[in-house]
């Protein structure tokens, strides 16, 4: 990241000056399925495109780039809940479709010969992980997105209660931070440098973008629809 | 981003000099999180709710009541270091029972010095030797062979408390957490040997 600059993004500016103000937000363009090749359109008119609304894309883009210099829970207050879960929905996607499955596809190319145990030991920490992340993603996909939908659409209907999700929104950080420890401190990385320098970078960057999502999740989200399911019941009162 | 990471409080009334300062301490890998209290009224129960691990403040904002020392007058409690901000030409007196000083135009190393030194304090008395001890190793195979903090407990006959100290230093040593990847740690330095686990 640029870190000499700080740039706040606003909806006239072009998505291309927002990438070279800081390239990570490729990974949000990746993470909501905004394909490249954009040319000179505008935040505003890219996120029309995608029928994303704007300031939920530039308040996504400030949180990632701008969070120690926004006011992150004035900020969200003021805006609509939809475009979260939907873009909560695409992340998960990514992470498992394309941001997990390429880690592992290059996990499989660092190790040398004489590093075969190593390399077992290491996929099959992995895998288990990515069946964590999935079943763990996938809870929230089937039971707690669609819930917060209904409670948009229709207040007050339901059994469900994001108390239960709160208690159960276990960390999956963690293992990817050990991953990372594990391959950095005492894997060779002789066969192939480059790729294990590219794979340390993505793990880093995967961590942090996991750790932005759970903050969206739990700081949030859940106060948010916490807020909603308050309402509810005092209307029942 | 490790679980060490601080949560600051920056007490100034100067907007620029504020949010310069919350972006710099943001900006250090030691730090999570830094709060603003932009007014000073109520600070005692601003400080009460947010608890955070250090607290950057200007002198000036207390008055001049240079006698005594600071964390009284702000009811912190005695390991929370409270570190002075100081730009304007005071009697250095006013800031001698602070933890540390952060003058406005230190450099950026020298800013990271003043945070690690005020932030771990105590913790680099030990932070030397990074090595697990031979206790800690015997504590690392049985949980990688999979047994409860009850089991380590009775298997080591020490008490459950104990195992959880050992757990967290074991942790906070090798920065590894999870139980499958301290596993890989186990087996990688020969502490087990890979058949006698189950992955």
């Amino acid at each position: 990241m640029s870190t000499n600059v700080t740039v706040r993004y606003n909806r006239g500016m072009k998505m291309s000056d927002l990438i070279d103000a800081d390239y990570t937000l490729l990974l949000l363009l990746a993470r909501l399925k905004f394909s490249l090749g954009f040319g000179d359109k505008s935040v505003e008119v890219v996120c029309e495109q995608y029928d994303f609304d704007t300031d939920c894309f530039l308040f996504l883009a400030n949180f990632q780039s701008n969070r120690s210099i926004m006011d992150v829970d004035e900020q969200f207050n003021q805006l609509p809940l939809e475009p979260f879960i939907r873009y909560l929905n695409c992340s998960h996607e990514y992470f498992l479709e394309k941001r997990l499955p390429n880690i592992r596809r290059k996990l499989k190319l660092i190790f040398t010969e004489n590093e075969k145990d190593l390399e077992n030991l290491v996929l099959k920490f992995f895998d288990n992980y990515m069946g964590e992340v999935n079943e763990h993603m996938k809870y929230e996909d089937n039971t707690v997105f669609p819930y917060v939908r209904r409670l948009l659409e229709c207040p007050c209907s339901d059994t469900y209660s994001i108390d239960i999700f709160e208690e159960r929104h276990n960390d999956i950080e963690e293992k990817m931070a050990d991953l990372k420890r594990i391959l950095m401190k005492y894997v060779s990385g002789l066969k192939d440098q480059t790729l294990m320098t590219n794979i340390l970078m993505e793990l880093y960057q995967s961590e942090e973008e996991l750790a932005a999502h759970t903050f969206i999740e739990d700081h949030l989200i859940i106060p948010r629809v916490k807020n909603m399911e308050k309402d509810c019941n005092k209307l029942h009162l | 981003m490790g679980n060490s990471g601080k949560i600051l409080a920056v007490a100034e009334t100067s907007y620029i000099i504020r949010k310069g300062l919350v972006y710099t301490l943001s900006q250090s890998p030691n730090v999570a999180k830094v709060i603003e209290l932009k007014e000073l009224e109520d600070i005692n129960y601003q400080l009460s709710i947010l608890s955070p691990d250090a607290l950057v403040i200007n002198p000036m904002l207390l008055g001049h009541m240079h006698k005594g020392d600071v964390k009284n007058q702000l009811s912190l409690s005695k390991n929370i270091p409270v570190i002075a901000l100081v730009y304007n030409m005071i009697d250095e007196r006013m800031y001698q029972s602070y933890d540390g000083v952060i003058r406005i135009n230190d450099s950026e190393s020298k800013l990271e010095e003043v945070l690690t030194e005020c932030l771990y304090k105590e913790k680099q008395k030990t932070n030397d030797q990074e090595e697990l001890s031979d206790r800690e190793k015997e504590i690392l195979i049985s949980i990688v062979k999979g047994m409860s903090n009850k089991e380590i407990a009775e298997y080591h006959n020490i008490s459950i408390h104990t195992v959880i100290t050992h757990r967290r230093n074991i942790g906070r040593k090798l920065e590894i957490h999870s139980v499958s990847g301290l596993t890989i740690y186990a087996i990688l330095n020969k502490l087990v040997d890979i058949k006698d686990i189950e992955l």
